[in-house]
């Protein structure tokens, strides 16, 4: 640390040393309570709410979450799949979690026609994530935290129902896929928790960084385990034969009520810094992130749906040449 | 039995709070520049940290707090511009003749970029490594570098500025 560093640091703790915070530990805990109370019903309430929203569209008969905390230590809630009933082993699934002294067991039972017709128990580790196979086509997944959201990012997650609940600190999903699932340790789930960190299932960090465009905060990430780089909640694509002037093309667009919006993404050589880039029309935007993997991630939009995002962007390599593409 | 556990583990978070509060109220007070900004943001990442507290490793309850209240001040910049420099906490109503070197300090950092005075905070007040800084934000080392690097020279630019403006 140089002297200048030092002299800053003196002076911080000296400015910070002025302001001296009590807090009654007493009401903090009753406020933690009350919050872990008041997240748990709201995950069950959300998810009740985006079931009958995604079954109003006649998108896809969405699962049902019949929710109710039937004691302190208990957490029962209850998974309905009327999607493609005729194909699924299973309609229906009650997940219990009880904690008995700090000791987590989950009992999942699964139900078709309204009859049992299998049922697992298992005692969960005390921390890290744990899945199991229920079935050929169900995986049951446990998070070690509250999920702010999930998404299940492999090839398997096309025709995946999947819905979820937090009690004691825990998040339990339950995932219906349309095709068997061999391993579903090998399915990959990425997850945001409360503190706003992407994570892997096995709670590992993903490496991500926000960029915000015209207000509004987007959340780009590399999964480093499948090479894929993500917009969460939105899309994602393999980087496998990826070429930087992949920016010039291509693209998603998204159309809503509120109007039609489109979006690229896409990443430059590590190093690779003074970016700059043109987009379509003048109300779009534009920004870039350096991911704490090194990977430069770009991002753009537009309000309109079109292909045609970016029309031209350059930069400066690590070692200072400019590289440019487009107009 | 369940409740001799919750017991235990709201004695631990308890314990946790009284030696942690002071640390993270100074992180607060500097990256806002405001006192009772500061107190809301520490209740709330506290609160946050005890729903997430059997996941939060033990030796690691300090950076998850730390963190949350790093990521709720982003929240909160995003949400509304950022506090003029005049404004920081009375400082500027108080008039020339009581801005002592304490006062200085915060407002040289509220007037600097988020992003600058995040580092900057975590770097020199929290005594982070700058691997640890930029594993708090989610941001590259050689972004903490260059945050660190232009954060402190405009620290030094006001300081110099504040010395000429106090000699006239």
């Amino acid at each position: 640390m140089t002297d200048v560093e030092q002299n800053l640091r003196s002076e911080l703790h000296i400015a910070a040393a002025e302001y001296e915070l009590e807090l009654d530990a007493d009401r903090l805990l009753e406020a933690g309570r009350s919050a872990r109370r008041t997240r748990s019903a709201h995950r069950m309430v959300l998810g009740l709410i985006l079931a009958l929203a995604i079954s109003l569209t006649g998108v896809v008969a969405a699962p049902r979450i019949v929710a109710a905390i039937l004691e302190k230590q208990t957490v029962e809630f209850t998974e309905a799949f009327s999607w493609n009933g005729t194909r699924a082993e299973f309609d229906q699934f009650t997940a219990r979690l009880v904690d008995e002294d700090g000791v987590n067991r989950l009992t999942v039972t699964a139900y078709r026609d309204q009859k049992e017709v299998a049922a697992v128990t298992q005692e969960l580790p005390g921390t890290g994530a744990s899945r199991f196979r229920l079935g050929s086509r169900t995986v049951v997944a446990v998070f070690p935290g509250e999920v702010a959201s999930l998404d299940i990012v492999s090839d398997a997650s096309h025709g995946t129902q999947l819905s979820w609940a937090s009690a004691f600190d825990r998040t339990i999903a339950i995932g219906m896929f349309f095709e068997p699932v061999k391993a579903p340790e090998g399915l990959d789930w990425l997850w945001l928790d409360g503190a706003g960190t992407l994570r892997h299932a096995d709670d590992a960090p993903v490496p991500s960084a926000t960029i915000t465009l015209n207000g509004v905060a987007h959340l780009v990430y590399r999964n480093d385990r499948t090479d894929e780089l993500g917009l969460w909640q939105w899309s994602r694509f393999s980087l496998k034969d990826y070429a930087e002037t992949d920016l010039l093309h291509g693209g998603m667009s998204r159309q809503s009520d509120s109007g039609s919006v489109s979006w690229q993404d896409g990443v430059l050589p590590v190093g690779a810094h003074d970016v700059q880039v043109t987009v379509s029309r003048p109300d779009g935007a534009w920004g870039s992130a350096v991911l704490p993997d090194g990977t430069v991630v770009v991002l753009a939009t537009v309000p309109v749906e079109t292909d045609t995002i970016i029309t031209g962007f350059s930069y400066l390599r690590a070692d200072g040449t400019r590289v440019s593409h487009g107009r | 039995m369940f409740a001799a556990s919750a017991a235990s583990r709201d004695s631990e978070f308890t314990e946790f709070v009284e030696s942690a509060t002071s640390s993270l109220g100074r992180t607060a007070y500097l990256l806002t520049g405001d006192r009772e900004l500061a107190a809301d943001l520490v209740q709330e990442a506290l609160v946050r940290t005890y729903v997430a507290w059997r996941r939060v490793r033990r030796g690691e309850a300090l950076g998850y707090a730390r963190r949350t209240l790093v990521n709720l001040n982003i929240d909160r910049w995003r949400r509304r511009p950022a506090v003029p420099a005049e404004s920081v906490d009375g400082v500027a109503e108080s008039g020339e003749s009581s801005v002592d070197d304490r006062d200085q300090v915060v407002r040289a950092l509220a007037a600097l970029p988020a992003q600058q005075r995040r580092v900057i905070v975590l770097r020199y007040l929290d005594d982070l490594t700058e691997a640890g800084v930029a594993e708090h934000l989610g941001i590259s080392v050689g972004a903490v570098k260059s945050a660190c690097s232009r954060g402190l020279a405009a620290m030094r630019r006001a300081a110099v500025l504040t010395e000429e403006e106090s000699v006239r």
